[in-house]
Formats: structure tokens, C-alpha cells, sequence
């Protein structure tokens, strides 16, 4: 099943996205859930699903603006230097513990949202990566059930700001702007996306690829990254966690393949789904 | 003015505090909570209001909450303190260490803070916590006090082991109710000089940390205009401004905070933020 959040005839809500359009299911479920991330609080994703079946669609999937797969998430935490070709190749050995940092809901965009170019740098780059959505609310699980605590997965662009992420020894600075990044643009739940250790994830800009990479080359997997979080942290569900991105970023080419106004990013992950942006003038 | 979240009789208010007591607002006005308070900028009003009130709950009565209970973004600014007749050298830093905290990494006050069961160097950082009043971008630094409701206090307590696994230090400021704020916020005009505050970290009666404001690197205009150049800051956002010397971590040994001792943290004229420290 795959799940988003979407504005349509004035009204926020959520549904199912078939290849044909939208089933609608706010409000629709026996516990009368209005978001999706409701829907993972009360644990009733099997519900949905049976609705699911046996509804015709309420909208074609260009009548609705898509939101963030979960509008509100509590936290999102992201993985820096992840993907082990990426990190040999630009020569440093492979981390023993992940990088993780934060990033708030604000920063990104939907699909086919428009992001904003940066009014203080030039230095503008997008990040492909996977991105695991917990169901379940998790702390000190092991990494044997981590996947059980995920809902599904979702495709995210980390968009990513570079002369900021070195102003001063943290990066959150570069990886906190407005409107820098997009997510999106739906939840592929855990049963259709399949296994999060063998995820095909490709970048385009203005249709040129730019990133092809497999999560089968992550350094920290999916069920290492909850299972490592959840030490410090409760994770709850429509928490997010974004993976890290595959070799291919714009500051890795001579010279930087920087964003500018006027761009179009496509990301798109194997059995997830292609999130779309453009960038405009900030 | 302090104004104040707290739970009464399983009920979320808030509220100012007054004679020991807290003058209810949230059957005086129509904002859900104090976040919708400032920034419907009803500052004067909840004032005006509580003047010719008297408390309707004593402050022993209470469950303390965050004084906003739901921030959207929580920004932590680190290694903030020089030393008294430290000289920077090289002018000292050029940028500010920036990284955001979510709520659920802090307690409020009188809750216990929470020795994590992977580490033992649970240590504390008494800092000011600037809370916003009005939504802002790209604020100028000399109007940047403008959009401030006010100041409380923040513990934004570290697991010190954690912090240094990877190459950023999320993890060990990111630890489950490892920080606290509260006990409540006061308004910006109780306080006329941001560079006269003194910050009292005390631990079972010992005193830690005992630094002016005076010793700040990046001045509170300044960080707020620094960040409002890459995010909106919205009414309820927090910042918490650093911590002057004294952390466990500069003992020799470290002196973490261990299970049933009791830190207070103090600067006048906000108040005293104390919390018991439990472990997990």
C-alpha cells in the first residue's frame, strides 16, 4: 500500500495512491482517524488496507497537491556519509559509529513542491536517499526486530546547503534551511517496498542522472540505524529517518554541479516511488 | 511577568504566576495555550488581567509543564562561554555551533532527568533559554529582541560519550529526558541587561557553574539573527544560548550526575530550575 497526505477540494487529508488515483481515508476508519500519522498511532494500517480493496477512487492523482507523507512528524533524524563507494572514494575510511544529525519538518518540500534557492549561497546540493518511517513507538530495540517497528518508506531529498554546513563544527546550520529539501511522495508500507538493505536510488537533474546507487551499500542499514537511534531515543511513529545518499552530489563534481532557479530534481527509490521538485528563486 | 504551563487536576493551562500562586489564563482568554498567547502578543493583556486577580492554584498544586509545551524547533548553540580574562585566540570562533534538540530530549521541572543505562557521563549545562514571540526571517540583529517574548531556563543536559560517536554530536544531545526547562518563562522586560545574567549550576547543594552572560561569545542578537538567515523562527521556538564553565566533564575525575542527586540550576531574575536525576 502506499500512503500520503494531500491538500484536495480545500480540505487536508489521506489515502491510498493507486496506478489509477486516490482512495480517501480520512475519517474513514473505524476509529475516525484525520491523518496518517494517527492512522500509525492507533496501529490500524491492516484496516486501511482492507478499505482499501474494495474502494473505487475518490480522485485522479493530478487533482490533489501532495503535502509531506506525514505533515508533522515529531522528529527526523538524518545519516551523513553512509554509502561505502561514496565514502572510499572521496578518501576516508569507513566510519565506526553513524553520523546523525537533525532536521526539522519545515526544511523540506512535497512532491512537486518547489524548493528555494538559498538567498546567502551559491553552494545549493540535493542528497537521494532512502528514508525508513517507524510505525511502532521503539526504544532499545534490538536490530534483529528493528523492521518490525517500521511502517514503510519514503524518498527524501537532504537537501543540503555547503558553505553553511561549515560554519561551525556542526552541520545543522546547512541542513536546516528553509525549504531546502523535499520529501516524499507517499509511504510505500514494509510489505510492497521490500527488503531496505536492496533499494535501487537514482537522482536526476534537469533529466541528467546523477546518483545511481543500491542501499545494499550502506554502511549502516536500516534496522542497524533504528536499533542504534532507539538507545537514545524513544522513536515514535511517522518518526523519520533518512539514510544517507549514494556518490554523485553536486560538490563532488569539478567544478560543483550546484542547484540553481529553475531546476528540476527527480529522485526516485526502487519500490517506493520518484519524488519531484523544482527550485525557485529565494 | 512569569508565565507558566502546568497540568491542575489532569487539565493543561497556563497561566502567570503570582503571590505563590498562578492567576489561570486560559479561562481568561481565547488562546488554546502559551504559545498562541505570545504571539497573539497578549503579553499586556495576560499582565493587565492577572493585576487584578488572585491565584486560583498554588504552585504545590501543580504538574509542571514546558513553559510551551509543544515548540516547533528547539536550536542549542554549544561551546558559547569564554573564560573570565580569557583571550581568545584568533578572535575567537568564527561561527556559532549550532544544532536543534527535539522536546522529548528535556524534563520538566521537578521531573527527574534520566541517567541513561549505555553511559554513566550524564553531565548538565545551565544556559538561557530565549523563547520567540514573533515570526521572523532574515531579522537585523539590533531589531532582534523585538521578537523575543521572553527567557527561561535550560538544562541542555549532554551524555558526554555519545556525543563524539560520528562526526556530529546529535546522539548524546539527543538522549531521552538527559535535559530540562522550566520552570517557567519571564517576560523580556523583566530583564534589562542581557549582559548581567548570572547563571548558577548547583548539584546536591555544590556549586558547578557560576558565569556571567557577560562571557558570551555570540551575544543572543546575534544568534538569533544568524539562524533567522536559514529558517523562520516562529512564536514558541527555542534557543538555548550555552553554558558557562563548570560542566562535569572539566572535573578531574568528571563528576556526572548520578541517580538521586538533585540539580538546580538558577539565574536571576528568571528562577531556579530543579530537577531529581533517576536512573533508566
Amino acid at each position: 500500500m502506499r500512503l500520503a497526505s494531500f491538500w484536495v477540494s480545500g480540505h487536508e487529508g489521506f489515502g491510498a495512491v493507486t496506478d489509477n488515483g486516490i482512495i480517501e481515508l480520512t475519517g474513514r476508519l473505524s476509529g475516525r482517524q484525520q491523518t496518517l500519522r494517527d492512522v500509525l498511532e492507533a496501529g490500524v494500517l491492516e484496516e486501511a488496507a482492507q478499505i482499501t480493496a474494495d474502494a473505487e477512487v475518490d480522485y485522479a492523482l493530478g487533482e490533489v497537491e501532495w503535502r509531506l507523507p506525514i505533515p508533522d512528524p515529531e522528529k527526523i533524524y538524518c545519516v551523513g556519509q553512509n554509502y561505502a563507494a561514496h565514502i572510499t572514494e572521496m578518501g576516508y575510511e569507513l566510519p565506526e559509529y553513524p553520523s546523525i544529525f537533525a532536521r526539522f519538518p519545515r526544511t523540506f518540500v512535497p512532491h512537486n513542491g518547489s524548493m528555494i534557492m538559498p538567498s546567502h549561497s551559491g553552494h545549493f546540493d540535493y542528497e537521494g536517499e532512502m528514508t525508513i518511517v517507524i510505525g511502532t513507538e521503539a526504544r532499545h530495540v534490538s536490530e534483529a526486530d528493528a523492521l518490525d517497528y517500521v511502517a514503510g518508506y519514503t524518498v527524501c531529498n537532504d537537501g543540503s546547503v555547503r558553505d553553511w554546513q561549515k560554519r561551525g563544527p556542526q552541520v545543522a546550520p546547512g541542513k536546516n534551511w528553509e525549504f531546502s529539501g523535499m520529501l516524499g511522495p507517499w509511504i510505500t508500507t514494509s510489505d510492497e517496498a521490500g527488503d531496505p538493505g536492496n533499494m535501487a536510488v537514482k537522482t536526476w537533474v534537469n533529466g541528467e542522472l546523477r546518483q545511481d546507487g543500491n542501499t545494499s551499500d550502506l554502511v549502516f542499514s536500516a534496522s542497524y540505524l533504528v536499533s542504534y537511534i532507539s538507545t537514545f531515543i524513544t522513536l515514535m511513529p511517522g518518526d523519520m529517518i533518512t539514510t544517507g545518499s549514494p556518490s554523485g552530489v553536486a560538490v563532488a563534481f569539478d567544478p560543483p554541479k550546484w542547484l540553481k532557479p529553475g531546476d528540476h530534481v527527480e529522485i526516485e527509490i526502487e519500490t517506493v516511488g520518484k519524488l519531484s521538485g523544482d527550485v525557485i528563486e529565494g | 511577568m512569569k508565565l507558566i504551563s502546568y497540568r491542575h487536576e489532569g487539565r493543561e493551562a497556563y497561566g502567570v504566576v503570582k503571590d505563590g500562586g498562578i492567576v489561570d489564563m486560559t479561562a481568561r482568554l481565547d488562546h488554546p495555550n502559551l504559545k498562541h498567547a505570545i504571539a497573539g502578543l497578549s503579553i499586556n493583556e495576560m499582565e493587565k488581567l492577572a493585576a487584578g486577580a488572585d491565584p486560583d492554584v498554588g504552585l504545590d498544586d501543580i504538574e509542571y509543564m514546558f513553559p510551551i509545551t509543544s515548540p516547533e524547533k528547539i536550536f542549542c548553540i554549544g561551546r558559547n562561554y569564554r573564560a573570565y580574562h580569557e583571550v581568545l585566540e584568533d578572535g575567537g570562533p568564527k561561527w556559532p555551533s549550532i544544532f536543534p534538540r527535539f522536546a522529548s530530549g528535556f524534563a520538566p521541572h521537578g521531573e527527574a532527568i534520566i541517567q541513561p543505562a549505555v553511559s554513566e557521563q550524564l553531565d548538565y549545562e545551565g544556559e538561557i533559554g530565549v523563547i520567540i514571540g514573533k515570526s521572523g526571517r532574515h531579522i537585523p540583529e539590533e531589531k532582534a529582541l523585538d521578537y523575543v517574548a521572553g527567557y527561561t531556563i535550560i538544562n541542555e543536559g549532554s551524555v558526554r560519550d555519545w556525543q563524539t560517536k560520528g562526526t556530529q554530536n546529535c546522539p548524546g544531545k539527543n538522549f531521552h529526558r538527559s535535559g530540562a526547562i522550566g520552570p517557567w518563562m519571564v517576560s523580556r522586560d523583566e530583564i534589562d541587561d542581557l549582559d548581567a545574567l548570572q547563571i548558577k549550576t548547583s548539584v546536591g547543594g555544590e556549586t558547578r557553574q557560576d558565569g556571567g552572560s557577560d562571557m558570551m561569545i555570540f551575544k543572543i542578537p546575534f544568534v538569533i539573527s544568524h539562524i533567522s538567515k536559514f529558517t523562520w523562527l516562529e512564536p514558541g521556538d527555542m534557543i538555548a544560548t550555552g553554558s558557562p564553565g563548570g560542566s562535569a566533564i572539566e572535573s578531574n575525575p568528571p563528576k556526572w550526575l548520578k541517580p538521586g542527586e538533585e540539580i538546580s540550576i538558577n539565574i536571576d531574575p528568571i528562577g531556579t530550575l530543579t530537577n531529581p536525576v533517576e536512573a533508566e
